[in-house]
């Protein structure tokens, strides 16, 4: 289960959330350092040798790719240890650097070894350290004995919408439990997962402010995998719905504890408003340059592999790219892939950095998603007819693009969110 | 429109619609039905009347589409044989390959595909290697194809070979008719990004065809190859049916194939102007996004598009004479798609992912955005279609040739 000492670590270096002044601030650099450029290489190998060769295949099959998370998990880049080795490195710009390496080997694959990474978030983020410390390598298990995790937040009829969950928690306290009822969506590892994180409503009528996290231990009675989605892109991610029917689970399963939400829930009754972000909403914005990193390791895929493509197919005499009409589209595509990668590494750098001032993290995230389904396309044009069929990986890059203009935040989303965040209106 | 044209063509909707009222029973065999339209000339009204039309002009296709869908009949094949082999057979092919041909096409009982694009020649479609090499009264035909639709149960082919090696290499082709159903022609699936397994590639081993299948003169392929797929860039706008005919039994009732009762293989197809319309609406409705201003606006730009290209479609259907100005209506419709495909996804949101499901419309949608990336390629992509205006609509200068010629 690893060292408990890293464990502590893991817990006060927050990696997913804005930590705001726990260190000194550090210089924003374009040029990664040693550490880096190691944890770079390492990844882009993992992506180059393990991933790429089993992409066609698991999304062909549409099942979780065991044998390959089992793989990242012996060389220890799927595991709470590689999110903490991340999350020491003060620029922010470790996760999203190795992020992209392994979207650039598969997005399906990829998000099947980050997939847990979003429980653990939730647990730590949350959590108390006694139980980041027990839950958290629960979410992975290790090697020999691969284990899941899933955050639970979306619902039916709330997809980007998390102020208003339906699926609610409510107190036995006869018997010191809770009782979780209600159906989750759009779960990655739903369902199959051995630990779910599930944010339910405790106090609807407190809207994102009644809301708390809570763990579900592996194999616990009424916790059942809805239907599983077919989806046209990052098909080796299993994505299914949740159903939570009676789920009863230990008072101590609530994340932070019941004293910390009373608390909580008194002072939103009181003031009829609490300063403190919700618990998904605060996961959510601080992730967004991580899924903007994932975006941006298809785009790139895509157009290096496009760029080879116009460099050695001849047609009318001469390779492709010596017409402008490919030219100037590549010339695009590597144009738009650096801005987003710029965007991403300014966002995650401020969320180590002093905090998002104009929701720079829905910016990263809004530009590389819209810059990755339209490389991609651009990258199908380019190789022409056979860029359309599956014997070439353009397209599967292409339908595993667009999801991330959807999840964690529409593109519509983001853009609120600028415009709120820029004007200072809450702009409807 | 002058009078004299509105009434011409209200006196065609009115034999069409006597016609059909008299004639479509949905109990009909698929095949006696096809064969009924054909011998009436109802089914090709444009064509001549000595080949199995009316010798209408070519919107009576359109009205006679329009009647068709009005008694809820089900209409004529439509596929690569009816859309370009038959008006080039009609416009250039002799007499006896008219006779040898067009029964089998315009009652559907003869399926036909196209042996064009190369591994190493596709928007570069002149440089084509297959040679046929003269025999006797055959051609002995050698080399590969690809994006071959409907290859692996098509009866016929038309084919561009090389028949001269030394020749400047748009002269050096022929086109050819050629039986498919040879030891010496072997296809072989390619799956799309939609899923689909429609092309082909087709691998040509010592094949052979009459000379009589010559269309055209020997080395004048060119030119024959570009009429052709004239015809097919007219028939890809927005107001069209599916292009590609499946392999449909001919026995079962006309009405189950009308009926939708059993597919006629046009469901992995875009649905066409106004039906895309209707579809976009129920999507944006469903997911309660029609108050939205962002959704309202660019609603109107995809209806603004259908709407043109309707009538630019229109408008060439009206033309005495179709050019180049054909790959306009190529552009536009493509583009209106990738409009609509992103419309549609934005409503939908995470259910336009889904291939099935609650609240995916049967996975259209999600068909249609993993079918759209294709419109830009198939039939000579977006980049060729601009060279085609620019060169032969606007008059621009001709982009460099290599090879001179």
């Amino acid at each position: 289960m690893g060292d408990a000492s890293l464990l502590v670590a893991f817990i006060n270096v927050q990696i997913w959330l804005p930590t705001g002044n726990l260190w000194c601030m550090s210089e924003f650099s374009v040029a990664l350092n040693d550490d880096q450029q190691q944890i770079k290489d390492w990844t882009h190998g993992f992506a180059e040798d393990v991933m790429r060769p089993a992409a066609a295949e698991w999304d062909e099959r549409e099942e979780f790719p065991y044998p390959v998370v089992q793989e990242a998990a012996k060389i220890g880049l799927y595991g709470w240890e590689f999110l903490m080795n991340a999350g020491q490195d003060r620029t922010g710009l470790t996760l999203p650097v190795a992020v992209e390496e392994l979207f650039w080997g598969d997005a399906g694959l990829g998000m099947a070894i980050m997939g847990s990474g979003l429980a653990a978030a939730g647990i730590a983020g949350n959590g108390t350290p006694e139980q980041t410390m027990e839950w958290v390598p629960q979410c992975y298990g290790d090697a020999n004995d691969v284990k899941l995790g899933a955050f639970c937040v979306s619902e039916p009829d709330a997809g980007s919408d998390v102020s208003n969950l339906r699926t609610r928690a409510v107190y036995d306290e006869a018997n010191g439990e809770w009782v979780l009822n209600g159906t989750k969506a759009w779960i990655t590892n739903g369902g199959i997962a051995d630990v779910h994180v599930v944010v339910a409503a405790v106090d609807p009528e407190l809207k994102g402010r009644g809301q708390a996290s809570f763990v579900i231990p592996p194999n616990t009675k009424g916790l059942s995998q809805g239907q599983k989605y077919m989806k046209h892109g990052i098909r080796a991610s299993h994505t299914a719905e949740v159903v939570l029917d009676d789920v009863r689970v230990p008072g101590s399963c609530l994340l932070g504890g019941k004293e910390k939400l009373d608390a909580k829930l008194a002072r939103a009754r009181e003031a009829g408003k609490s300063g403190a972000p919700q618990p998904a909403m605060k996961t959510f914005e601080a992730t967004r340059p991580t899924v903007g990193a994932q975006a941006l390791g298809i785009a790139r895929a895509a157009y290096e592999y496009s760029l080879e493509y116009a460099k050695e197919r001849h047609a009318f005499g001469k390779p492709i790219i010596m017409n402008q009409a490919i030219a100037f589209k590549l010339a695009n595509m590597i144009t738009e892939i650096d801005a987003s990668r710029l965007l991403i590494w300014r966002a995650a750098w401020l969320a180590r950095n002093g905090g998002f001032t104009n929701a720079e993290g829905s910016m990263s995230k809004w530009k590389a998603s819209e810059v990755a389904v339209r490389v991609t396309e651009e990258a199908i044009q380019i190789l022409g007819g056979y860029g359309y069929t599956r014997e070439y990986p353009v397209e599967r890059w292409h339908r595993d693009a667009k999801i991330h203009t959807i999840f964690e935040g529409t593109s519509e989303i983001q853009q609120l969110v600028i415009a709120r965040a820029i004007s200072g209106l809450r702009v409807e | 429109m002058s009078d004299r044209t509105a009434s011409m063509l209200d006196s065609i909707r009115g034999k069409a619609r006597s016609w059909l009222e008299a004639q479509w029973d949905p109990h009909q065999p698929l095949g006696e039905w096809w064969s009924n339209l054909a011998q009436s000339g109802w089914g090709f009204p444009d064509f001549p009347e000595r080949w199995f039309g009316l010798g209408l002009p070519s919107e009576s296709r359109r009205i006679v589409r329009e009647e068709l869908q009005r008694v809820g009949a089900f209409g004529p094949p439509h596929g690569i044989a009816t859309m370009m082999v038959a008006p080039l057979l009609v416009e250039m092919g002799t007499d006896e390959q008219r006779q040898q041909w067009l029964p089998g096409i315009v009652d559907g009982s003869e399926i036909w595909c196209q042996l064009f694009s190369e591994p190493d020649a596709g928007s570069d479609l002149a440089g084509a290697r297959t040679t046929a090499l003269r025999d006797g009264d055959v051609w002995r035909v050698n080399g590969q194809k690809v994006w071959t639709s409907g290859g692996h149960y098509a009866k016929w082919a038309i084919l561009v070979a090389r028949t001269d090696q030394s020749a400047p290499k748009h002269s050096g082709l022929s086109f050819f008719g050629i039986d498919m159903r040879q030891d010496g022609i072997q296809p072989k699936s390619l799956v799309q990004m939609n899923g689909s397994a429609e092309f082909n590639e087709v691998f040509i081993d010592d094949a052979t065809t009459l000379h009589t299948n010559l269309i055209g003169e020997e080395g004048k392929g060119w030119p024959v190859a570009l009429r052709t797929l004239s015809y097919e860039r007219e028939s890809l706008d927005a107001d069209a049916e599916p292009g590609i005919q499946t392999d449909l039994d001919l026995t079962i009732a006309a009405g189950r194939y009308a009926s939708g009762e059993i597919p006629d293989g046009s469901e992995g197809f875009m649905p066409g102007g106004l039906e895309a319309w209707e579809l976009l609406c129920s999507v944006i409705a469903a997911n309660d996004k029609q108050n939205d201003p962002r959704i309202r606006d660019r609603a109107v730009k995809v209806y603004t598009g259908i709407k043109t290209s309707s009538w630019m479609s229109q408008r060439f259907a009206q033309a005495p004479e179709v050019g180049a100005e054909v790959s306009l209506g190529k552009l536009a419709a493509t583009q209106l798609m990738r409009d609509w495909r992103d419309l549609a996804l934005t409503a939908l949101g995470p259910h336009g992912q889904l291939l099935e499901g609650e609240n995916t419309f049967d996975g259209l949608p999600a068909q249609i955005a993993l079918s759209v990336p294709g419109l830009s390629i198939a039939g000579g992509t977006d980049e060729i279609q601009r060279n085609i205006v620019g060169e032969r609509v606007l008059g621009l200068p001709r982009e460099p040739r290599p090879n001179g010629d």
